[in-house]
């Protein structure tokens, strides 16, 4: 009995380990930079927990166009009649707003009655290398936009940029501000001359963003990766400990290994809008003086009248409060109002104080300006 | 300890692990020099990253990488255009016309459910007429007198 016994856990702990390595020989065979991969095989057999239940929220996809999707997350019971549409930022995937079960944004909204939608951007390859602003603002999101009105039945909806997305839907927004009922705006970066270590790292003498663009069309993984590491070298590293500490809190671990597999789950930064994004707004800073040009038309920022929304993290380094305040004084919206939470950029939609502190407010705000939903 | 109790012992790899994060914890001495180390590194680091002599270096070296792999790949390009291959460039001009072949799709099936629209709503009025006609000449019929 026991050598049985004993075989049985020697066999288990030799498959183990054949199983470890083959993860870890995966992950160095794809060339990941994020240590999420090789250390994540380590972490799930020793907390005994399974993979990260991501965007658990139920949805449909309702319309498509080359790679980026339009998701609608239907409440059961519906509230609202203006729906809420999602923007999300071209940088790493839309699912950080549909995080895990209890925090996650989407989840929340739909808890309230809303009827929300949420652009999927997918994973962008070869075909959409010229795609630029005008493809994305005045066919995709446009798109969306027509599609979330006609589904969910309204006549305007509430417009929910989050970072670069907000700032792809404020420009949106100025250039199309029918169908616009209200626009909340979340960790969106407006001033990019006060945008940080990013705008310091993107000056026009020192990147060249014609030369990389040329070379690789699109914006290679490994090079988004390497800029997001090089902003907290050290602490990429280190806050492993801090789950090895907790290792017996399955909780904990799970959200930790969540939050690391969005971080690491970067995608392809489309080339040409790559090209126009660093120019228009980090290095020329057009997008907030007026001057960003979309397929000949001028985005004017003062356009917009749509009551407006300003989520600002306190701790956030890629969207410095300072560089978002700014959009509060530049809108015609009558009705503005700036939120200020003591969290970081992610924890904006991540953080356990999202939906006891946050989200509430937020929903409220939105609550307050829309329509009921009255049946048929 | 007797065999078959609730207090199951953790896995060796769970206690290697819990104990790797302890000994490098802020609550031992070997963690407060770890520690140190890495409040240390950081604060280098973000010297180095926020110091201007050093980005324009790095960013020099990294338009150099990248100029150099431009002209290779335009040169690539050329030879590809010599042996009369499709290049990327033309592949991508291929794309963006399937792409705006794709959008022109799309915009002309709106404006044709625009259209069908309009027709049902057409379809419905005259409908409608048509009924209000009937009722009216059927009233009429019935309150004539026989």
């Amino acid at each position: 009995m026991t050598t049985q016994s004993t075989t049985a856990r020697l066999r288990s702990f030799v498959e183990g380990q054949l199983e470890l390595s083959r993860e870890i020989m995966r992950a160095a065979q794809k060339g990941s930079m994020s240590p999420y991969h090789y250390v994540k095989p380590f972490i799930l057999r020793a907390a005994d927990v399974g993979e990260p239940p991501l965007a658990p929220t139920p949805h449909k996809v309702v319309y498509t166009n080359g790679k980026m999707r339009l998701l609608r997350f239907e409440p059961k019971v519906r509230k609202h009649a203006t729906p809420i549409l999602f923007v999300y930022s071209l940088i790493n995937r839309y699912y950080i707003l549909d995080f895990l079960p209890g925090r996650s944004l989407i989840e929340f909204m739909v808890g309230q009655g809303y009827d929300v939608y949420a652009i999927d951007w997918g994973t962008p390859g070869a075909a959409e290398r010229r795609m630029g602003w005008d493809d994305v603002l005045n066919v995709l999101v446009k798109n969306a936009v027509k599609w979330a009105l006609r589904l969910s039945g309204a006549k305007d909806l509430t417009m929910y940029g989050y970072c670069m997305g907000g700032t792809m839907a404020l420009a949106y927004a100025a250039l199309h501000p029918q169908g616009i009922r209200n626009f909340v705006a979340q960790a969106t970066p407006v001033d990019f001359h006060e945008g940080g270590v990013f705008a310091e790292w993107t000056k026009p003498n020192r990147f060249d963003v014609d030369a990389l663009v040329d070379a690789y069309g699109n914006v290679p993984i490994e090079l988004m990766e390497t800029g997001f590491s090089s902003m907290a070298p050290i602490q990429r590293m280190t806050k492993w400990l801090e789950v090895f500490r907790r290792i017996d809190d399955p909780d904990f671990v799970t959200t930790f290994l969540g939050m690391e597999q969005w971080a690491s789950d970067n995608v392809q930064f489309p080339g040409e809008i790559y090209r126009q994004y660093i120019k228009d707004c980090y290095q020329y800073n057009n997008f907030c003086n007026g001057r960003m040009k979309v397929a000949g038309q001028t985005v004017d920022l003062s356009k917009i009248k749509a009551p407006i929304l300003n989520i600002i993290a306190d701790n956030d380094t890629i969207a410095p409060p300072k560089s978002s305040e700014i959009l509060n004084t530049i809108v015609a919206s009558t009705d503005k109002e700036i939120m200020r939470f003591p969290v970081g950029h992610i924890g904006l939609s991540t953080s356990s104080k999202g939906p006891k502190q946050i989200w509430p407010k937020v929903a409220g705000w939105i609550a307050k300006r829309s329509d009921p939903w009255t049946e048929g | 300890m007797a065999k078959g109790t609730s207090n199951k012992q953790p896995k060796l790899l769970t206690r290697v692990v819990k104990g790797l994060g302890h000994w490098l914890g802020p609550e031992t001495p070997t963690g407060k020099v770890f520690v140190a180390a890495e409040k240390s590194m950081t604060k280098a680091f973000d010297k180095l990253g926020s110091s201007d002599r050093y980005l324009d270096l790095v960013g020099g070296a990294l338009n150099r990488a990248l100029r150099v792999r431009k002209a290779y790949v335009e040169a690539q390009e050329n030879w590809l255009h010599l042996l009369r291959l499709p290049t990327s460039t033309e592949m991508d001009d291929l794309r963006e016309e399937v792409r705006d072949a794709k959008n022109q799709i799309e915009a002309l099936s709106s404006q044709l459910e625009l259209v069908v629209d309009a027709l049902e709503k057409s379809r419905r009025e005259a409908q409608g007429v048509e009924a209000v006609r009937t009722n009216a000449n059927g009233s009429a019929s019935t309150e004539r007198p026989s």
